[in-house]
């Protein structure tokens, strides 16, 4: 046999190996679940660009479209944050992405005029905006429609726990709870009124029904920690907040709240550790706080170090 | 004449040869050193060991691994020897030779020759710096003592007194005696600690203590006995025991509800089906020829009620037992239905109270059969991972804390979805 007639299909065997073996063939992710990885990275740009390009595929994936929305109003946070510390964004350019997001909101509202997180986040869009009786009648309205949807009465409980209306918030978490007794954000906002009202183990509980369905929920890991604080349990504040900022690093309340924590026990190194994470924080637009507060704080502790 | 002469000559000097080649032969073998009696310059010398091993006369004597001499004697030696020679040693070179004198016991006398030495090289061994070892030529080969001259300075053994044998004292070099003597300190403190650490905790507090804690102990072991007792009898045979309380009764109840049911199929076909055959084969004739035996039956009857009565009445209690009998297992139903649903109904609320645990295990199942899914499709499509490995990275949404949203009344994202399941 003529070896040099093995040679063409062997070629073609070995271009065909190394192509299947150097990498991959079909890609096995879709643009909207990585936009969610992205967006929970906290890269909103990438984020919102990935949305776009699955709205691009699929026009009518209304869950791309809300999760677009969604990102754009936090993108938008996050540039007024910036703004606030005096970093360069274009001007007005959080104004546009909010008015985007708008817009999208009430074209998902259009297509299917009973969605519920559409409403709940329109309704806190024209709330902010000043449009305060269109937005409690959107969410009245949706109500009243589905008894078996909770958003909505989340949402005006969470208005009314805003403004201090205590049995107001109560009346609603307990109507969304009837409609689904296990909702992480009802729970959260339930735990979140019995802190207030200084009945923590009530808080705790609520907050502990919440990990159940969400493990690594960090609000609930947070407060469970802020609560444990207030209620004197500093052993068990410490470890709730140490779950928190384990689940996430970049939990500012957490770090405040271990800062005090540190302070308390005399541990002024971890105290500044921890308060140069909330600078971070602040500096880079994830956080809402004042840094003149946080670089007081860390001068006293420096002096406090140097005088030991 | 001379020729004969000369082979008788030279035939008696080879035989003189012989005969001295042979001597020196039986010498050598006796360990007679013949060469010794010319050479009279040889040094005596004594040593006590506690054992020799496979040491034996006519071994060498080294000094660096070059003999020097010969091992002339082995014997027991007695408490005198023993006692004579420890005195000829320093006192302080006895204690630290022989710290138990009671343990060498073998004394050994050995030579050194002159005639080994060089013209001019000078040796001098005493008793205070100079020590006998005992080696092994190699791992399998026989003992020899191995002279050590230590320091020693002063005249030359061979210049020295000879009228007693010089003693050296002896000294065990191998490696267990170096790793004892560094390990007998070490094991001192360590038999000082453990004794501290006993007096410690082996003190009278800590065993009351202990012994304090017995009692609460053995009665925990005793419930958890008691408590597999109970479990066993519940899974074993006995007659509280499941098998004897719930399967066996109903076990038994069905096998009554057979065979109820099969008494009643029997008397079904045996009775009622042959007669209604038998009507329909016959026809209207037989209605005619029936109606007409009935006529007369009822003549029969009206004749003979008083028996007939009789056998209806029997008829009835027969059909009396059959009913009891349908009646009770129709309660067994009942009873076994019950129970069932208060079952179902137990369990019915277990699932909702445990729902939300529950669900959430749903959620765990469904997120981890879709991540296998995706790393199938990622194998079908790159088997090539196996052996290069995976660049991709995961990309599984991180934690996000919603506590704004969740206070601005705003609704969290959607979560990532499952690919290719349509939405």
């Amino acid at each position: 046999m003529d070896a040099s007639r093995l040679v063409r299909p062997g070629l073609l065997a070995a271009a065909v190996f190394l192509g299947a073996c150097g990498g991959g063939i079909t890609p096995i992710q879709t643009a909207y679940n990585k936009g969610v990885y992205l967006a929970s990275a906290g890269e909103y740009a990438a984020a919102i660009a990935e949305y776009r390009e699955a709205l691009l595929d699929d026009p009518s994936d209304l869950r791309s479209m809300f999760n677009l929305a969604a990102t754009l109003e936090m993108e938008a946070a996050r540039l007024r944050r910036l703004d606030r510390l005096g970093g360069a964004s274009p001007a007005g350019e959080p104004l546009d992405l909010v008015s985007e997001a708008r817009g999208l909101y009430e074209e998902i509202l259009r297509r299917v005029p009973g969605h519920e997180r559409a409403t709940q986040n329109l309704a806190a869009l024209e709330w902010e905006a000043g449009e305060a009786e269109a937005s409690t009648e959107r969410l009245q309205r949706l109500a009243r429609e589905r008894s078996d949807l909770p958003g909505p009465r989340i949402a005006l409980a969470a208005r009314a726990l805003d403004e201090d209306d205590r049995a107001g918030a109560r009346r609603f978490l307990e109507e969304a709870l009837g409609a689904s007794p296990t909702h992480p954000d009802a729970l959260a906002l339930l735990g979140d009124l019995e802190a207030r009202e200084d009945r923590f183990e009530a808080a705790v509980e609520a907050y502990r029904k919440v990990l159940v369905r969400r493990p690594e929920d960090i609000h609930a890991l947070t407060s469970l920690g802020e609560a444990c604080l207030k209620a004197g349990d500093f052993a068990g504040a410490e470890g709730w907040l140490r779950q928190a900022l384990f689940v996430f690093p970049r939990n500012a309340r957490a770090h405040r709240l271990m800062a005090g924590l540190s302070e308390r026990n005399l541990q002024w190194e971890d105290a500044v550790r921890h308060w140069w994470e909330v600078r971070s924080l602040i500096l880079a637009g994830s956080e809402d706080g004042s840094l003149d507060e946080v670089e007081d704080k860390l001068d006293e502790l420096y002096r406090t170090l140097l005088s030991r | 004449m001379a020729s004969y002469r000369k082979t008788e000559i030279l035939s008696g000097l080879f035989i003189l040869l012989a005969l001295l080649v042979f001597m020196l032969f039986a010498f050598k073998v006796g360990r007679f050193d013949f060469f010794g009696l010319a050479s009279p310059d040889k040094r005596i010398l004594e040593t006590l060991l506690s054992e020799t091993a496979t040491l034996e006369p006519g071994a060498k004597v080294c000094i660096g691994g070059f003999r020097v001499g010969t091992v002339d004697g082995i014997r027991l030696a007695s408490r005198e020897e023993i006692d004579s020679f420890m005195e000829a040693l320093d006192p302080a070179v006895a204690a630290s030779a022989y710290p138990d004198p009671a343990a060498a016991r073998v004394l050994v006398s050995f030579h050194v020759e002159a005639g080994h030495f060089r013209k001019g090289q000078r040796l001098s061994l005493s008793a205070n710096e100079s020590r006998v070892l005992l080696q092994q030529d190699g791992f399998l080969g026989t003992h020899y003592l191995q002279l050590d001259p230590g320091s020693a300075s002063g005249p030359s053994l061979f210049e020295s007194e000879r009228d007693q044998p010089l003693r050296l004292p002896s000294e065990d070099r191998g490696l267990m005696a170096s790793v004892m003597r560094e390990l007998e300190p070490t094991l001192a403190r360590v038999n000082r600690l453990l004794d501290k650490i006993g007096d410690g905790l082996l003190s009278e507090a800590n065993l009351a203590q202990v012994e304090a804690m017995l009692p609460s102990i053995n009665r925990v072991l005793d419930k958890a006995d008691r408590g597999m007792e109970e479990i066993l009898i519940l899974l074993g045979d006995s007659p509280r025991g499941l098998r004897s309380m719930i399967l066996d009764p109903a076990s038994s109840l069905v096998a009554e509800m057979e065979g109820t049911v099969r008494e009643a199929r029997e008397e079904l076909n045996a009775s009622l089906y042959p007669r209604a055959r038998t009507l329909l084969d016959r026809g209207a004739d037989a209605a005619n020829e029936a109606t007409a035996t009935f006529s007369r039956a009822g003549s029969l009857i009206d004749e003979n009620r008083a028996k007939i009565d009789a056998i209806l009445s029997q008829i009835e209690k027969a059909t009396d037992g059959l009913r009891e009998r349908l009646d009770r297992t129709e309660a067994t139903i009942q009873d076994v239905g019950d129970r069932l649903a208060e079952l179902l109904a137990n369990s019915n609320s277990t699932l909702s109270e445990n729902r939300a645990e529950i669900a959430e295990i749903m959620r765990s199942i469904r997120r981890m059969s879709w991540e296998l899914e995706i790393f199938s499709r990622k194998i079908r499509s790159n088997p090539g991972v196996f052996l290069w490995g995976d660049k991709e990275v995961p990309l599984e949404a991180l934690p996000v804390d919603a506590e704004r949203s969740r206070r601005t009344g705003r609704a969290a994202p959607f979560d990532q979805r499952e690919e290719n399941r349509g939405r």
